[in-house]
This record gives C-alpha cells, structure tokens and sequence, in this order.
C-alpha cells in the first residue's frame, strides 16, 4: 500500500470513529483499526502504526468500560489525527513540489 | 526627519483622524487638500498659513508618503523598500501558580474530550453541546492575574471550545461530513492545548498554548502592499465575511484584511446578497479605500496595525494610506509571492504546514500563479467535487479537487464559465490548503487578458466568455 491510500483510508476510519463514536460495531473497528496499523508497518510510518494500534486496543477494552467514556481512546484517537495530518501534509507538499519537478528532501516520518 | 516629535499630540491625532489623503504632484510634491507639501533638500516645506510652523496637518498626512518615498530611495527604483516587523512574543513557561488554578479546568475538559469521543460527535452533538459551552466560558474566564503574564489564561482552549460549540448544531445539517471533520479538528487541538499547557516546557510563547486575548495588534513601520484577491467566505457556524489578501512587498508575507457581516446572513450561499456591501466597506477607517480597492491597488501604509502571529491587518483609523500605481501581478516586487517554477515551490509549499496546536499562519496561504491555460472543469456528481486542470507553464500542470459546499456555488459556476473561455486568465490569485488531507489549490480572482479582475466568489463571470468545447 502506498502512504497516499494509507493516508486516505486512516483518515476515513479516524473520521468515522469520531462521528459515530466507540459504543456499536466496536469489534469491527478495532479489526480495521488493526488492519490499518499492519499497513503503516509495512510501509515503515512506525509511529502512526503505533498510534493506530493504541486505537484498536482502547477498543477493545471499551467492552469492559460499558458506556463509560474511554479516555484512552480519546488519546490514541486525537493522536492518530495528529499523525494523519501531518503525513498528509508532507504528501501535500511532495504533490505540489513534484508538479515543478522540485525536489522534496523531507524523508522524515510523520512526527 | 523629526517632523513627529516636534507635533503637538493633538495635531498627530487629528491627522490620523482626517480624511485628506495626499496625491501624487511630479517627483517631489504631493496635494494634501488645498495645500501643496513639497520635499527641498530634506526637508518638507508647506504652502498653507501654517507653512512656517515646524508641522501642519498637511505634512503630516504627507508623511506617510514621504517616510515610503525615503525607504524606496535607499532600496533602489526597483525593489521593495526593507521591512522590519516587530519580534514575535519570546517562549517562557507557565508560572506555577497559573499552572495549579488551570489544573481543575484541564482536567475537566479531559474528561469531556474522553466523553464525546467515546460517545461519537453526532451523539455529543444531542447530549454534550451544554457542557462544551459551559466549559468554553469557564475557560475564558480563566484571566491573567493583575502580576501574571499579559498571556497566561486559557483563551485559546475556550475558542476552540466554542468553535466546537458552534460546530456541534451543523452535524444534523447538510454538511455534516464537512463540520464532523472540523469538530475532529477542534478535539484534537483542544487537547494539544491541554498536554502543552501541562507539559509547561517554556519552549514556547504563552501566546501559543495559553493566549488570553485575541487581540494582538501592533504598529509596524511604514509599509507598502499590493492586493492580490478578494475573497467572500461563510465559516462553518455560519460566521461570514469579506478578506482582502496584500502581498508586503519586500517580505514574504501575505496580510489579511476581513470585515465581517453583522449577524449570520439569511442566504449565506448567495454571497452577492450580503458580500457586495462589505466589499465596499472601508478597509480603514476614514481612509476612503474600500475592501475591492485595497484588494487590487498598491498602497503605503503609515501606522499600520497587525497581528504579528496570525497575518491580520487591522481597518485601524491610526492607518493612513497613500494610493500608489498598482503594480501587474507579474511585476519583479511580487516575485516573493508567484508560484511559477520549482524554486517557488519549494519556497511556498512551506504553507502547506500542519500545526498540532491550531496556529494560524502568520502569512495567508495566498499566490500568484501565472496561467498558460485551464482545461474545462468536470464536476463529478457522485463525490460533489470540482475538478479543474491548470497549465501554470511549460510542462507543469497542476490538478485540484474542490469539494462542493452550498456557499461555494458561485465560486463553481464561475470556475465553470472561465475554464471553458475562449482565453484563459493571465494570473489567478489561488490559496494552497489542504482538504480531506489532499492537496488543493483554490482560485480566488482571476487577471483576465483585457486587465479586468474577477473575484471568482463575489462577481459573476460573464457567460458569453464560455466556449464550446
């Protein structure tokens, strides 16, 4: 998977999550969750995967917590935000240098 | 020159309140009124009754044109005079008292970001929108104690907080999607604000993390700026408003200059029902110059007022403004603020910057690109987006996707009529931003061939420019 579609589907689920919240289909979002943290490794954003894979256990855990707020996930959530739009903003920036045919020197991970 | 000091107070304030402006005579010679000021050998002479006293109100409307006149001499016919602005607010920490009454606070809206997201935003929207306020005006009453720093309160989490607020109402309306993603936004800069407050390394300005007031303005000396585009723009929360984008020549810097309507607009998706009249409005005080003419002409401001830290210009009536030539948006003094080739990019993609704490830019994310050609627009009714093709130069061409919004109506119906036109606009005034994470660039105004410029959200464009195609 390239780190533009990587990028796309993350922030789907991410925004997803968000809006519909952690209390239905709980278990089918921790496995996407989880898929998607695979998919980060694979393509060498550690962090991020470290991050998504925080998401998919503090929803697993949100089983036990009922419909008790879940501050873990609201931390694993907003900073797999975090770690989103600072790779689509990197993407964004190669997008338009690579128009110019500029080059992009940025080959850092996501902070 | 030393005309400042030696003015009665009085006579500064009556100047900065009048509405004489100077117009250019030859070289060295403005009219100010029924006065001629003229510049001999250094110094500034007055024809008026109070020609022999050490200042009038003629010279000092003056001023501000001869102070530019004086920058320009030392720069050089050609380049922008220098400008210094003011140094930001230095880092410092959060003094311990402040950081122990904000405990109870930040941890509340902890509790409160773990509540709405457990919950999902459109639930929250029903259940938690009483507490985000409530905690919003908790938070802006946290003020800077009488001995504490001008800076340490919590006014930036009590404005995220209410963006949020105001948000929470528009995930039941038609564009849900798009306040869903702007309320993710908000959560995840409210709790950035949280964990900086806490973390408390003075690694940054109070300004940043805690902020206690917007208003931030400070006068910068004299300078010169060049309007690029004017733009009509209605804020999720249905907040709307007019800005005029100015490139500072000599800086890479582009300022803002918004008026906003009073109240919500009836119709906010017809911009031309609410925008044309602050278009017309004063972009200062007294000055004369409307919004459209500062969006498109060359000034030199004397006494302007900015806000350093997010690229705003105030209408302040202590601003006096001088008219100058416009200059052609391909004119060399603009070359800082063009996105015509790869050093441009790699210069102004800096825009294109992610801030987990929700800093503005200190500079509008505003170009101009020159245009070869636009290829027609496609809109694709499935993912409501705008497609439109643009030849910046030889060999470059660059793609965008704009996402269809009720406000951005006209904005589609007139990028749809001028990429279909028989000639393509010279330059387009574009933002780089970024939307759903993608990369777009998003035409403002548009140069045509003739001279003629467009504001693409407020003026129609004329149908009988379309070709068929």
């Amino acid at each position: 998977m390239i780190a533009e579609r990587l990028s796309r589907l993350a922030r789907a689920a991410i925004e997803e999550l968000a809006a519909a919240g952690a209390l239905e289909r709980t278990e089918h979002r921790a496995l996407s969750f989880r898929r998607l943290a695979a998919d980060a490794r694979a393509i060498g954003l550690f962090d991020l995967a470290t991050r998504l894979e925080a998401v998919a256990a503090a929803l697993d855990a949100q089983a036990g917590l009922g419909p008790q707020p879940n501050a873990a996930l609201a931390e694993a959530l907003l900073a797999s935000y975090d770690r989103i739009e600072a790779l689509s903003a990197r993407l964004a920036r190669s997008e338009l240098l690579a128009a110019f045919g500029a080059e992009d020197d940025d080959d850092t991970e996501a902070p | 020159m030393t005309l400042r000091r030696e003015t009665p107070a009085g006579m500064r304030r009556a100047a900065a309140r009048t509405a004489l402006v100077a117009a250019p005579m030859g070289e060295s010679a403005v009219r100010v009124g029924g006065a001629t000021v003229t510049w001999r050998e250094g110094r500034v002479v007055c024809d008026c009754p109070m020609g022999d006293a050490p200042a009038c109100l003629h010279r000092l409307v003056a001023h501000g044109d001869e102070r530019a006149r004086d920058l320009g001499g030392r720069a050089g016919p050609t380049e922008p005079p220098p400008v210094v602005f003011p140094e930001p607010s230095k880092a410092e920490p959060l003094p311990a008292e402040d950081a122990a009454r904000f405990a109870p606070i930040l941890a509340e809206v902890d509790a409160l970001m773990a509540e709405v997201v457990t919950l999902g935003l459109r639930r929250a929207a029903r259940v938690s929108g009483d507490r985000v306020r409530e905690l919003a005006a908790r938070a802006t009453a946290m003020r800077p104690r009488s001995r504490g720093p001008r800076d340490a309160g919590l006014g930036r989490i009590a404005r995220a907080l209410e963006r949020l607020a105001a948000l929470l109402p528009a995930l039941d309306g038609p564009d849900a999607g798009a306040a869903e993603a702007d309320a993710l936004r908000e959560l995840a800069i409210t709790r950035n604000l949280g964990r900086a407050l806490r973390a408390n390394t003075g690694a940054l300005p109070l300004e940043d993390i805690a902020g206690a007031s917007q208003r931030a303005y400070v006068e910068v000396p004299p300078i010169e700026v060049q309007g690029l585009g004017l733009e009509a723009w209605v804020a999720a929360g249905g907040v709307a408003g007019v800005t005029a984008y100015v490139a500072v020549l000599g800086e890479d810097r582009v300022l803002a200059r918004t008026l906003l309507t009073k109240g919500k607009p009836a119709r906010p998706a017809d911009p031309r029902a609410w925008a044309e009249g602050l278009a017309a409005g004063p972009a200062f005080a007294r000055s004369g110059i409307t919004m459209r003419d500062l969006s498109r002409g060359r000034f030199a401001l004397s006494g302007a007022r900015i806000a350093l830290s997010h690229g705003r210009l105030s209408g302040s009536r202590a601003t006096s403004v001088v008219m100058r030539p416009a200059l052609p948006l391909g004119d060399a003094r603009l070359a800082q603020h063009v996105l015509a080739g790869p050093k441009d990019a790699a210069r102004l993609v800096r825009s294109l910057g992610f801030d987990a704490l929700g800093r503005p830019p200190r500079s509008s994310p505003i170009v101009v690109l020159p245009v070869q050609g636009l290829s027609p627009s496609d809109f694709d009714h499935a993912t409501q987006a705008l497609s439109l093709r643009m030849r910046a130069s030889a060999g470059v061409e660059l793609r965008t996707s704009l996402s269809f919004r009720e406000e951005r109506s006209l904005l589609f119906d007139n990028l749809e009529v001028l990429s279909r036109a028989a000639r393509p606009p010279r330059f387009l005034c574009v933002r780089l931003a970024r939307e759903g994470g993608a990369l777009v660039i998003e035409p403002l105004s548009a140069m045509l061939a003739d001279g003629t410029t467009l504001d693409l959200t407020l003026d129609v464009v004329d149908p009988t420019l379309e070709v068929t195609r």
